[in-house]
């Protein structure tokens, strides 16, 4: 009996051990990544601290430094010309929220569309939009910007928001609307008396609103962080965005590059897409989970 | 309130070709392998849903659509919505041809199943949200023509009748997930009648809620009909709905019309052997019978010699359709089976305590003449009254027996009611 007793107490100790060695190194790996997380963006917010000369210098250092305010002062003043800040928030804004605003309303009426209706070449059509998610936007950009440059629409915000109806978008907008919109509701509201449009503008658009909301925050921050079409079709100086202020004042300040004011105008401009996380992130765990149960 | 009218009314779903492979069978095939395991019926064009439906239903009348899952009744309603198109056929409400007419300029409401009440509005707006598209002729001096939007005011009178005859109007603040199954389902009702449609459809609307509720909502069905003036459209599942509800039911199967009668006579005057089964609970017996003539009088004689002799009214309809002596399928319902001193033979198996009746199921000594698929093949069911006190008849042999007005004789070869 005592033997028993005892064989059973020590298989629990052996159980209770590796438990805990197993929570240890799941939390040891857990803060391993969110430390590589956090990194870059720790060492971006030293560098803004530390002048020009310690940085061209190459030394690594994680301890924070006093010229913060000079490299602010710096940037604002000596690289006016390239860097407009002002402007630059203002077209970035611009083209991020109506791409994005864009991008979602469209994205959910294909889905809707495709959902809600039945036709021939339904699955082919979505196979279709799917497909060209295999498609590299780089290829697509060669001739977007013949088109952009023969048509005169280079320095022209508008014609970086062509991204409406976005099939990643588009994906996610018709797994949620699967999930969460049964078709009676639709069939109901066309009995109430509604129409097409006006159903899916006061009852599925409401509906979607979690999925809405995640993808304007996706759409809004890969189109704010957005460098390469920018710079392909802006290439006046008062439209350009952020990214591309950047990377000018990198290119036209070589030589007497002043890496401080470089690091400065990369952390202003991810300071507001950090804010929109900060504030958003429950609401963004929300939406992307809430389609994907049934409830 | 309008009449409805549907003549020859077809539903096919035509076969859809998938994507086609070397090796993968054809959509008709495959359609031919489902049809096989289920009740399909199949056609050239596809599979046949609902067939040469005809019925005129009249201004302010109830009729229920019933039949077992699969047998057409939601298709049939829904093409009445206008949520389904009408492969052949017309249809018309209040007297106008409305096949391509949209849901919308219909002028019905449908409650559904599922209640599809709208989960980011509260109950006001949902019963508000199909006043939105009312429009109300309002002729002024320089426009005598003039059609207008309800107000805001006309809208909220109308959501507090609807809302104060379906008892809801402390829940008009609320949000759908806030309510109860029956809460959900008056809404629903309430948002239908605000419109006073000309037709009210529902779609199996009980069929969510648990036995309690469902039975307090179809008395308040029944109270909603003496309130409101409209025409009912009514698709159940379950007979009990059916008997209760409707002025008239509809029987259906694999898209066929059975029988289109009162509640009463479906009961009473089963037109064929599935109409007999499906109406009643518990379900009627069945027995191997023989019909005979004997001096111009029809008998039916049971496998182990007990004779029913048919009333005088089954008589006449049976001489009147010239039936002959043949082997026929006997029926007859648990509550016209009693417990006699001459009869069956039977021994009791179960008996279940109902309340006022118990419901014994009891095996028939001797040999196997019951036709009793779906419960033990020896079995009659009989309903018996217990009158204040409960007698357990369980192990105990009794015999039963039945009057010659209460059996349904059917043909064995076709199945249909020998008087009709």
């Amino acid at each position: 009996m005592t033997r028993v007793v005892t064989d059973y107490q020590k298989e629990n100790r052996n159980a209770i051990i590796k438990a805990i060695v197993l929570r240890v190194l799941c939390y040891i790996f857990l803060c391993f990544v969110a430390v590589m997380c956090i990194f870059f963006f720790y060492l971006l917010l030293v560098n803004t601290t530390r002048a020009n000369n310690d940085l061209q210098g190459g030394r690594f250092t994680l301890m924070f430094s006093r010229f913060f305010n000079q490299n602010f002062k710096n940037l604002f003043t000596k690289f006016k010309t390239d860097f407009d800040a002002l402007k630059g928030f203002r077209a970035s804004f611009v083209i991020a929220f109506s791409s994005a605003v864009l991008t979602c309303y469209f994205s959910a009426l294909t889905a809707y569309g495709i959902y809600a209706y039945d036709f021939k070449g339904k699955r082919l059509m979505e196979a279709f939009i799917l497909a060209i998610m295999m498609i590299p936007p780089q290829l697509s950009s060669v001739g977007f910007f013949q088109i952009a440059s023969r048509y005169g629409l280079k320095n022209n915000w508008w014609i970086l928001m062509p991204s409406i109806a976005a099939p990643s978008v588009f994906f996610y907008m018709i797994q949620y609307l699967r999930a969460t919109l049964p078709k009676d509701l639709i069939e109901s509201s066309r009995i109430d008396g509604s129409n097409e449009f006006m159903t899916f503008n006061r009852i599925v658009l409401p509906i979607m609103k979690p999925a809405i909301a995640v993808q304007m925050i996706f759409s809004f921050v890969g189109s704010w962080n957005n460098l390469y079409m920018p710079s392909l079709l802006l290439s006046d100086s008062k439209k350009k965005t952020l990214p591309v202020m950047i990377n000018a004042l990198q290119r036209t300040s070589w030589g007497n590059i002043d890496l401080g004011c470089v690091y400065m105008a990369i952390f202003l401009s991810i300071l507001p897409v950090v804010i929109v996380y900060l504030f958003l992130s429950k609401f963004i765990i929300k939406g992307v989970t809430a389609g994907s149960v049934k409830g | 309130m309008a009449d409805v009218v549907l003549k020859h009314v077809e539903k096919i779903y035509p076969y859809v070709e998938k994507k086609k492979r070397r090796f993968r069978k054809s959509a008709k095939s495959q359609a031919e392998e489902a049809a096989k395991k289920t009740n399909l019926q199949l056609t050239e064009k596809g599979v046949l849903a609902v067939k040469d439906f005809n019925m005129e239903i009249k201004d302010g009348e109830f009729i229920v659509l019933v039949g077992p899952s699969g047998c057409g009744k939601s298709t049939t309603l829904r093409m009445i919505a206008g949520l389904e198109d009408i492969t052949s056929g017309e249809l018309y409400i209040d007297g106008k041809l409305c096949n391509a007419v949209e849901p919308k300029d219909r002028d019905i409401a449908m409650v559904f199943q599922s209640y599809a009440l709208y989960p980011h509005m509260t109950v006001f707006d949902n019963i508000a949200y199909p006043l939105k598209f009312v429009k109300k002729s309002d002729p002024l001096p320089n426009k005598p023509d003039n059609v207008r939007h309800l107000t805001k005011k006309e809208i909220e009178e109308r959501v507090l009748e609807a809302a104060k005859l379906l008892d809801i109007e402390e829940l008009l603040d609320r949000k759908p997930k806030h309510l109860s199954g029956g809460q959900r389902q008056r809404v629903a009702i309430g948002r239908a009648i605000v419109r006073n449609p000309k037709v009210l459809l529902m779609d199996e609307p009980l069929s969510n809620l648990d036995a309690k509720l469902r039975n307090q909502m179809r008395a308040e069905i029944i109270n909603l009909r003496e309130k409101i003036k409209t025409t009912f459209i009514y698709v159940t599942h379950d007979q009990i709905e059916a008997m209760t509800l409707g002025d008239r039911i509809v029987v259906m199967k694999d898209g066929i019309i059975q029988q289109i009668d009162t509640p009463q006579d479906v009961y009473e005057h089963p037109r064929n052997l599935f109409i007999s089964g499906f109406i009643g609970s518990p379900r009627m017996n069945y027995f191997d019978a023989q019909l005979i003539i004997r001096g111009g009088q029809y008998k039916v004689v049971l496998n182990n010699g007990y004779t029913v002799i048919p009333c005088e009214e089954k008589q006449e309809r049976l001489r009147n359709n010239q039936v002959k002596e043949q082997r026929i399928i006997l029926g007859v319902r648990p509550d016209h089976i009693a417990i006699r001193d001459e009869g069956i033979e039977c021994k009791v198996r179960v008996s279940e305590l109902m309340g006022a009746s118990s419901h014994i199921h009891a095996e028939i000594v001797g040999n196997d003449y019951t036709l009793n698929k779906d419960t033990f093949p020896n079995d009659i069911i009989a309903i018996i009254q217990n009158n204040g006190t409960y007698k357990n008849y369980v192990g105990k042999t009794l015999k039963f027996g039945f009057n010659g007005n209460v059996v349904h004789m059917f043909s064995k070869e076709t199945e249909n009611n020998l008087e009709f």
